[in-house]
């Protein structure tokens, strides 16, 4: 069983947002939520890095732990997914995310935040698979049409990875070999937990 | 009042006696976790149709494609 995953290759990554502007535009993300972002460390000095960072559908997923209405699930193959029928905007899922995944539309009187949104892995929600409706409430579905996320795939440096942890491990080796140095998979130790138990 | 005292303490005691709830019973791990949510496995429409094994080999001949080092070499 695949068990997706994101990795983002730091030593690639050049900060041109094409991923935060593909996941906009594939799944029609409404103004003022940003499902993917990239953030940049030690910004103009020396060591200055950029990393894409977006929900990493942890594998014990902190923000199903905390989720008073049980909203959120995980798929077989990994995918931490939400059913925003259930939801009711309380935010303790962003509290608990390490990655500042979890978004509100609004904030508005009385601090009503309105019903979360995150990154899917372009895996929908509990929606019938490819229907109007699961596009209009979570994006297009790509992984039901065999494909990946529109964020890795569209990544020209191909700095962002996304896909069977596997995979990743054995394309990420390759290059690590390949430029001499240690890998530096940022977000997958907080993730999916210390080397002995991925 | 001794009556009240009597129902006080009745009433606090049935306190003690709840059963607590075992909350991580009803978070939605695991494998079978998307069927508790009514969802289905990307694999189970068209084009799969319900065939995990094409599914996976083509999410893993999709993820080996990013691998650029595979096409220059």
């Amino acid at each position: 069983m695949a068990r997706m995953r994101f990795v983002c290759d730091v030593e690639r990554c050049i900060e041109c947002n094409a991923c935060a502007v593909a996941c906009k535009n594939e799944n029609e993300v409404p103004w003022g939520i940003n499902r993917r972002r990239v953030v940049t460390l030690n910004d103009g000095q020396p060591g200055e890095r950029s990393i894409s960072v977006a929900c990493m559908h942890c594998t014990d997923a902190p923000c199903i732990a905390v989720c008073p209405v049980n909203c959120i699930y995980q798929t077989p193959e990994g995918v931490v997914l939400h059913n925003k029928d259930k939801c009711i905007g309380c935010g303790y899922c962003f509290y608990a995310c390490p990655f500042g995944a979890p978004q509100f539309p609004q904030t508005s009187t009385f601090g009503l935040r309105g019903k979360m949104d995150k990154c899917t892995f372009c895996a929908g929600g509990p929606e019938p698979d490819t229907t109007k409706a699961e596009h209009a409430k979570y994006g297009r579905n790509r992984l039901a049409e065999g494909k990946l996320p529109i964020c890795a795939e569209m990544c020209s440096t191909k700095a962002l990875l996304a896909g069977d942890g596997d995979v990743l491990a054995d394309i990420m080796r390759t290059r690590v070999s390949a430029r001499g140095g240690r890998p530096d998979l940022w977000g997958w130790g907080t993730a999916y937990g210390p080397v002995s138990k991925r | 009042m001794k009556a009240l005292c009597l129902l006080l303490l009745v009433a606090g005691l049935a306190g003690c006696g709840e059963d607590k709830p075992s909350e991580r019973d009803t978070r939605l791990y695991g494998p079978e976790a998307f069927k508790v949510a009514g969802d289905t496995a990307p694999w189970s429409n068209a084009p799969f149709n319900g065939d995990q094994k094409a599914w996976t080999e083509q999410e893993e001949k999709r993820a080996r494609l990013m691998n650029e080092y595979s096409r220059i070499r």
